[in-house]
């Protein structure tokens, strides 16, 4: 991210490599507020934002796929292993 | 989800080898650690193998887990550790990308050519399409899901394994960084080229329709 920055605006070529670090709260005070000022006046990079805010809502619907019951075979071999540790 | 009792209540259940509360914890992480594993591994038999030799670890070495990170951390760490091993002996063939690489990568969230003006100072060509005007993305669609973790596949793999266990999995960038042993700002970056490589892979989408 080889970007300049200028002391008191964000343009909206910076403000796509900024993004992330914004929702992640870890830009210095200064730049989170030039990043507030430039968005208050420039439609398409708030829509920027709402469209990184869906993708991050799209790809944690992924999560739906996660199993809730242990698979039997894993506690198969769990439980052989659990028997075989407590001995004869 | 299966919801998980405090590490302190079930680290004693499981070195007293109670096959009820692993039965709890399998059920609460298998999930999250095959797609894990599958960061590291050409498949999902290899990542199914990966995680049941993980769970073996696991019994066997629940004694030794002294509580200095959460067990949800030393159970993906040895997941990692395991995952790492296996992956690089069945991708001996294949590049593999490095971590330096996918940092190096100087590649645009959006492309230079989307952008008018002095170069790196410029303001959009043209006005980006509202997508909360275009109900296919934003109802999240079974369609879009399977789109989006095609495109994940296709993400190096440092990146893809940042996104995973953030946006996916929905860890802390404090567990990432422990678990990946990566710098705060170094994980901020993974996440950052995969979340934009992701929206413009939807914005790619949604043009051609």
């Amino acid at each position: 991210m080889s970007i300049v920055f200028w002391r008191r605006e964000v343009v909206c070529q910076q403000w796509v490599e900024l993004v992330t670090d914004y929702l992640e709260g870890a830009l210095p005070r200064r730049t989170r507020k030039a990043v507030d000022r430039h968005l208050a006046g420039c439609e398409h990079c708030a829509e920027y934002l709402a469209q990184l805010r869906t993708t991050i809502k799209v790809t944690g619907s992924l999560r739906a796929d996660d199993v809730v019951e242990a698979p039997p075979g894993v506690m198969d071999a769990i439980e052989a292993l659990l028997r075989e540790l407590d001995g004869p | 989800m299966v919801a998980l009792p405090p590490d302190h209540e079930l680290v004693p259940r499981l070195r007293a080898r109670d096959a009820a509360a692993y039965r709890v914890l399998v059920g609460a992480h298998q999930g999250a650690l095959i797609r894990v594993a599958q960061t590291y591994v050409p498949s999902r038999a290899v990542a199914e193998e990966v995680v049941q030799d993980t769970w073996i670890a696991v019994v066997r070495g629940i004694d030794r887990f002294e509580g200095r990170s959460s067990l949800k951390t030393w159970i993906f760490r040895i997941l990692a550790n395991q995952a790492r091993t296996r992956g690089e002996r069945e991708r001996r063939t294949v590049p593999v990308s490095s971590l330096a690489g996918e940092l190096g990568d100087d590649e645009p969230a959006v492309s230079v050519e989307r952008f008018m003006g002095p170069a790196g100072r410029g303001m959009w060509a043209q006005p980006l399409e509202r997508w909360s005007e275009q109900p296919e993305v934003s109802t999240v669609s079974g369609e879009t899901v399977a789109f989006v973790e095609m495109t994940m596949q296709s993400l190096p793999e440092h990146q893809r394994r940042v996104l995973e266990l953030r946006d996916i999995e929905g860890w802390t960038s404090h567990e990432v960084c422990e678990l990946l042993g990566l710098s705060e700002v170094n994980q901020r970056v993974l996440l950052h080229r995969a979340r934009s490589k992701v929206r413009a892979s939807l914005e790619a989408r949604r043009e051609v329709r």
